[in-house]
């Protein structure tokens, strides 16, 4: 593309300028049509992250979902089975089954009981005055809490002791 | 322990304590080979595993349970 427009005949000078015209305007051209596909490659690579993502959501939620199947499995039985003594047994190792599914997802139980409050991962639900027991410390669990490594699923909803107001 | 191997100390565990042969219960020996194949997937990653099995077959009205504490060799 010529960069300077020599000085010279008029006729010269209007072919160098329409020459420079037709060199821009074909740059610019190229470059929209660059711009153009830049934007439609974005755009396309946003839909498919977006697609797998939601196919990724439904891989884990089909494969959560599939553990939990034996579980479902002992309970639809479960209601089917006679009031037999075993009954109860079955039960509990319906709840074993569930545990170990747990577990396996790395689900833990929140300890509680004889801890000191803290509020990442314990709710006070009540507070009891007791001159026996720190202040702080985790007295009675309502509700046992669970978490995923630092991931609280629920807290622990607890009663905890509150020192004496003359202490 | 491959699958197979892991369903065979399940069915031999059935038969000994309840005198039950997977092999004439076709649906118990599916939910024992599918036990069997999540026990060896865990074996992979964990020493020992437990395969719980509640309300397995029906003893006359009494539930049959099976609980087996697999090791890995």
């Amino acid at each position: 593309m010529p960069d300077e427009v020599a000085e010279g005949e008029p006729e010269t000078e209007i072919a160098a300028l329409e020459a420079k015209i037709e060199a821009i305007t074909a740059e610019l051209k190229e470059e929209r049509e660059s711009f153009l596909r830049l934007r439609a490659d974005v755009e396309n690579m946003r839909k498919r992250l977006a697609r797998e993502r939601v196919e990724d959501e439904d891989r884990l939620r089909a494969e959560l979902f599939r553990r939990f199947l034996p579980v479902l499995d002992s309970l639809t039985r479960a209601v089917e089975a006679p009031d037999a003594p075993g009954l109860r047994e079955g039960v509990e190792l319906t709840l074993r089954q569930m545990q170990t599914v747990f577990a396996q997802g790395g689900v833990e139980a929140i300890p509680s009981d004889g801890e000191a409050f803290d509020p990442r991962w314990h709710e006070a639900l009540s507070q009891e005055e007791r001159a026996d027991v720190p202040e702080g410390r985790v007295l009675e669990t309502f509700e046992v809490g669970y978490r995923i490594g630092d991931r609280v699923l629920r807290p622990a909803r607890v009663k905890v002791a509150r020192g004496r107001p003359d202490a | 322990m491959d699958a197979e191997r892991i369903y065979r100390r399940l069915a031999d565990e059935l038969e000994f304590t309840r005198g039950i042969r997977a092999a004439e219960h076709p649906e118990v020996a599916a939910a024992l080979r599918r036990a069997a194949a999540g026990a060896e997937a865990r074996l992979r990653h964990e020493s020992r595993v437990e395969v719980t099995l509640p309300f397995l077959a029906a003893d006359g009205e009494e539930p049959v349970h099976l609980s087996v504490l697999i090791q890995r060799p």
